[in-house]
């Protein structure tokens, strides 16, 4: 706890990270309370209007107030990209481990992490894309179905990271030191490998945050995501983007600005975690 | 017939790789007796750790392997892994080479022997702690309760191999393989590690096999002494006889060489001091090993083919 202080003394990085994650945090409990507008309502009289007193962000090509609909946004984005992304860390991880582990062994279980990873070439082998959009095309359009998928289709990246780490760890001597001291396959693997392989899967982590948001706009700007007038970051970065050739840079630009701080304030944390965890840092 | 607390028999290693089939040890017999320090010397390569590997099967995937390796009257190379499991740190623990590498960095040292312990009882976490620092203070690691919480890269490489050394002892095995047990420290330290671990070892009523390219290691601490070359043994003797009298040409170039590096008053010290008392075998084999000719009391030497 003491060193946890003393990190962020040294690491002010962290602390603007952890502040983004709290003012997303407010934003997610609050939004709704702090807009000035309601942020599904066209004004069409008031469409494609700059940033500037009355709409802080500008308006989009509905009249609708981008301010308020990029906090509003929190709400469904957060719970999309923390969930996807934590949803495949946790099963990513230890299959990653597992695979790595038991991996060109002798007996059945290097059979199992052969199969494992021959399935995660076939899930890697479609598009992420078009796989995420059959999924959810064959489950229903439901902001549950769109978390499943994003999260089904991200499993194989940490799986693979793991594994690689894992293999790479567990040639080391002080597993087979551990071995020889009589710890039972268990400890080594939860104990051992684990903790020495985690490092690269908390940051891709943390990245997956922002790219389950940027996949769920895709889905939504094809229809199988979160319908179009919902506030969402992702959908309203494609329905900008549109503006961006006539000149209208804002639309497309205040939404990004968030996902990217967003992603940006938990990469700076799960780094931090990371190094916080790590003894031979301190 | 085995009174030996060890016992490997005609013990052969062939590493299958692409390139061919190696032979690395080959027809190795050796026995190791209740509460001796036998080292086993000879050159890089020569089948040293190999032979360590092998009595603990944590040889290379490639590795095929054929004889017997008797533990109290069991044959290692038939059990399962999980026995096997039961046996490593129990009753045969491995004090590695390689010091703090052989360590778990993310893990305080003190929880990592607890885990060598409950490995083998189901103490509490708590005990085994206990028992940690305990083990801590038994290889003189000043304030070991504090050091207990240290993670590995917190200690110098003296005080990481003295942790390897508590928790090769921790379930106090019959025998321990050490490799190297002081390889890269310096010399000073060297002598004080090893003194700690010896004095353990004779505590602790374990016999020890410990593998080194340092004879005056071995004419410190060993009873009897095994010379390998290319895989096989070339002289087995008590330690005694050997500084005086070793018989296979390649001990004595051993010996001149390590003459030659430590200079020859040590050396005659040495010798001098083995020879008038010293330490002694208590037992003495005198059945000599495949392919191994008697030439004295317990002293075999490799006959020429």
């Amino acid at each position: 706890m003491t060193y946890t202080l003393y990190f962020l003394r040294k690491n002010p990085l962290t602390i603007v990270g952890l502040m983004i994650i709290f003012i997303d945090l407010i934003l997610v409990v609050f939004g709704p309370l702090l807009v000035p507008y309601d942020p599904t309502k066209a004004a069409f009289g008031d469409a494609l209007r700059g940033p500037g007193i009355a709409h802080f962000f500008g308006t989009d090509h509905a009249g609708m107030d981008i301010f308020s609909r990029v906090i509003v946004a929190a709400r469904l984005d957060l719970l999309i990209g923390v969930l996807a992304a934590t949803i495949s860390f946790f099963v990513g991880v230890p299959l990653g481990i597992l695979a790595g582990f038991y991996g060109d062994r002798r007996g059945w279980t290097s059979w199992g992490s052969e199969l494992l990873m021959r399935g995660m070439d076939v899930i890697q082998s479609f598009p992420v894309f078009i796989f995420a959009m059959v999924l959810v095309a064959m489950a229903g359009t439901s902001v549950r179905n769109v978390v499943a998928a994003v999260a089904f289709v991200n499993i194989p990246i940490f799986v693979r990271l793991l594994r690689s780490d894992a293999l790479s760890v567990r040639e080391q001597p002080f597993i087979d030191a551990a071995r020889c001291a009589g710890n039972p396959e268990w400890r080594i693997a939860l104990r051992h490998l684990l903790p020495n392989s985690i490092r690269t899967g908390l940051i891709q982590g943390s990245v997956t945050i922002g790219w389950a948001i940027i996949l769920t706009a895709g889905l939504s700007f094809v229809g199988a995501g979160v319908p179009t007038p919902t506030p969402e970051w992702g959908l309203m970065i494609s329905d900008g983007a549109q503006n961006m050739v006539t000149g209208q840079w804002w639309p497309a630009l205040f939404p990004g600005l968030a996902l990217g701080i967003t992603v940006f304030g938990f990469a700076v944390v799960a780094d931090s975690i990371q190094r916080v965890m790590d003894p031979t840092a301190r | 017939m085995s009174e030996s607390l060890l016992d490997v028999r005609h013990l052969c290693v062939d590493l299958v790789t692409f390139k061919g089939t190696t032979r690395v040890l080959d027809d190795v017999t050796l026995a190791v007796q209740r509460g001796e320090m036998m080292g086993v010397v000879g050159e890089t390569g020569s089948g040293k750790s190999i032979l360590q590997k092998a009595i603990v099967a944590r040889l290379p995937k490639t590795a095929r392997v054929s004889g017997q390796i008797l533990c109290q009257d069991r044959d290692l190379m038939e059990l399962s892994e999980d026995q096997l499991r039961l046996v490593r740190g129990k009753e045969i623990s491995l004090l590695p080479a390689g010091g703090r590498e052989a360590l778990n960095p993310l893990a305080p040292v003190g929880v990592q022997i607890a885990n060598a312990i409950r490995a083998h009882n189901s103490s509490s976490k708590r005990y085994a702690e206990q028992r940690a620092v305990d083990l801590l203070r038994a290889v003189a690691i000043p304030d070991p309760e504090a050091r207990a919480q240290a993670y590995p890269h917190e200690l110098s490489s003296g005080m990481a191999q003295r942790v390897l050394i508590a928790m090769a002892i921790a379930n106090s095995p019959s025998l321990i393989l050490a490799d190297e047990p002081t390889a890269g420290l310096d010399v000073t330290v060297q002598l004080q590690v090893l003194e700690i671990f010896a004095a353990l070892v004779r505590d602790y009523h374990s016999a020890t096999l410990i593998v080194t390219r340092d004879l005056g290691i071995v004419a410190h601490f060993c009873q009897r002494v095994a010379v390998m070359r290319y895989g096989t043994i070339y002289e087995v003797a008590p330690v005694r006889e050997f500084f005086g009298h070793a018989r296979h040409p390649y001990s004595r170039a051993l010996l001149a060489a390590a003459k030659a590096s430590r200079g020859e008053e040590m050396m005659a010290n040495e010798t001098r001091r083995l020879l008038s008392g010293g330490r002694k075998a208590d037992v003495i084999e005198n059945r000599p090993p495949a392919r191994l000719e008697m030439v004295g009391e317990g002293h075999f030497v490799r006959v020429a083919e």
